[in-house]
């Protein structure tokens, strides 16, 4: 059985989603990418909206989410901040 | 001024700046993820900075020979900070197994403590560090055998709290030989170091490589 992700991968290929759709992406697209369930899926991109690492622009009546000058450097310091965890334990 | 004032002078100095580097070194990584692990590890260098300052404070104070009230209070607020200081590091290691509310016991258990300790000639403070490090041995030890990583700081970090450790039980000792005390204080600097160290390679080293 595959390892249940923490938080922070979560978060990470959330990000990297998004990224990887020249910065533009819909919800139901961004759903099926993270691998949620619906339920958690709204609480991630909730709190990642509420952090400013996304955020939410509508053109034509539909919804898109783009990442913010944060969600670019939480994604440029992943490694980092990994590593960090790793090296502590923590 | 004597060798031991001098000794004491520098060891605080050494562990107020590894813990305010340490605090203020980690806050964008924790600002980006809000991870409570390195929360933990913040506030834990946070008390020992906290802890320092008062005993280094304390220390200076005590040239104009002031009253053992204002000396009882410095040493209540530094057992204090030590105590939050240690029981921060044991939950940075094992906040997943632990449920958050719990973490706020710690600050009635550090206080009495801290009061308790005035009253037993300072062995509380350092029988129960001695206990808090050696917990935080074990756990990171644990962490070590089970990295695949053997490569990582894990090793030195876990060489960091067995230094602690030591250095408590050198506390313990020295009061019954006094002169051990340069020990005590020398083994609990280069824990710092070690901490300091760890902070510094980890983040430094991605800065140039991302670089």
């Amino acid at each position: 059985m595959a390892k249940k992700r923490e938080r922070l991968e979560v978060i990470h290929d959330i990000l990297i989603a998004v990224r990887e759709s020249n910065n533009s992406i819909k919800p139901t697209r961004l759903l099926y990418s993270s691998n949620l369930s619906p339920q958690m899926f709204r609480e991630y991109t909730n709190e990642l909206l509420e952090k400013k690492f996304m955020e939410e622009k509508e053109a034509d009546g539909k919804k898109t989410y783009s990442l913010t000058k944060k969600g670019f450097e939480f994604l440029e310091k992943y490694k980092l901040i990994v590593d960090f965890i790793g090296n502590f334990g923590l | 001024m004597q060798l031991d004032r001098w000794v004491e002078l520098l060891y605080c100095l050494i562990i107020v700046f590894a813990s305010t580097f340490i605090y203020f070194k980690t806050r964008r990584i924790y600002k980006l993820t809000s991870h409570k692990g390195i929360k933990s590890f913040r506030n834990a260098f946070f008390f020992f900075g906290v802890a320092f300052l008062v005993r280094l404070l304390a220390f200076f104070i005590s040239f104009y020979h002031i009253s053992s009230t204002i000396q009882i209070t410095a040493t209540v607020i530094f057992n204090y900070f030590l105590s939050m200081a240690g029981f921060s590091v044991v939950y940075s290691l094992v906040w997943k197994n632990i449920p958050e509310n719990r973490k706020y016991f710690f600050h009635p258990l550090a206080l009495a403590i801290a009061i308790i300790d005035v009253f037993t000639h300072h062995y509380m403070i350092i029988v129960s560090q001695l206990a808090v490090f050696a917990y935080a041995m074990i756990v990171s030890y644990g962490n070590y055998k089970k990295s695949r990583d053997k490569s990582n700081f894990l090793q030195l970090y876990f060489i960091g709290l067995v230094l602690a450790l030591i250095s408590y039980f050198f506390n313990l000792l020295s009061n019954i030989v006094p002169l051990i005390y340069i020990y005590a204080r020398a083994v609990t600097a280069s824990a710092f170091v070690i901490f300091l160290y760890g902070v510094m390679k980890t983040l430094k080293w991605r800065k140039k490589e991302s670089a």
